[in-house]
């Protein structure tokens, strides 16, 4: 799934790990998701989403999803 | 965090009992070790073999015994340092380690019972006892898989 992770968080000059620990999670976990190998739980979207002030759908883009 | 904090405190426990427990025989693996020049001089090839099994069981106790000492000293130091701890938590308990054991899991048991199966099929060309024996254990293995299915099917 696509999403827009590395971009906020270069905004926010975070690093991986930086954020990573912001939302309870481990450095591997943001790589995965900023190069769209693993696809986060709601639980974790959520998280992220709420940390940088946007909702899920403005991280996330959900129309690969939709086409299925 | 503090739930963390107690199950840590009780892995240190662990460790610490272990290591109380497996010390002296972790010695005495090393100990047979500096020696073994003396006891193999001279030894048959049969003898030779023995000695090598007896040292990757040594081997095996003594790795045993540094883990734990090594997850004491790291469950030490997360509980004085409450970064550490954190993070020890977050990598623990992270959910993208949870798919990733839940898919190794999931593959291991699938390539473990097509194992057993070919196993069982072609020891039984040559020898009943091992293949009604992984029969047994194929079966075990199935219906545990089966049962724990059908338990976190009305768990989840």
């Amino acid at each position: 799934m696509k999403n827009r992770i590395r971009e906020l968080r270069k905004e926010a000059r975070l690093s991986q790990e930086e954020l990573a620990l912001a939302v309870g999670t481990t450095r591997q976990t943001i790589t995965s998701l900023e190069v769209g190998k693993y696809t986060a739980s709601l639980k974790l979207a959520y998280k992220i989403a709420k940390y940088f002030n946007l909702t899920i759908e403005e991280v996330f883009d959900f129309e690969d999803m939709e086409e299925m | 965090m503090d739930k963390y904090k107690v199950r840590i405190k009780n892995r240190m426990i662990f460790d610490m009992i272990g290591t109380v427990a497996f010390l002296p025989v972790a010695v005495y693996a090393l100990i047979r070790y500096w020696n073994i020049e003396g006891v193999m001089s001279g030894a048959p090839v049969k003898d030779f073999f023995a000695g090598v099994i007896n040292g990757v069981r040594g081997a095996a106790v003594i790795a045993f015994v540094i883990y734990l000492m090594f997850s004491f000293v790291n469950n030490l130091l997360a509980i004085r340092n409450e970064e550490k701890l954190k993070k020890m938590y977050f990598e623990e308990y992270d959910e993208r380690a949870l798919a990733i054991s839940e898919h190794s899991s999931r593959v291991t048991y699938n390539i473990t019972i097509y194992i057993i199966l070919v196993s069982c099929i072609i020891t039984g060309l040559y020898n009943t006892t091992i293949s009604m024996t992984l029969l047994v254990v194929w079966i075990f293995v199935f219906l545990t898989r089966i049962i724990t299915i059908s338990f976190y099917n009305n768990k989840i």
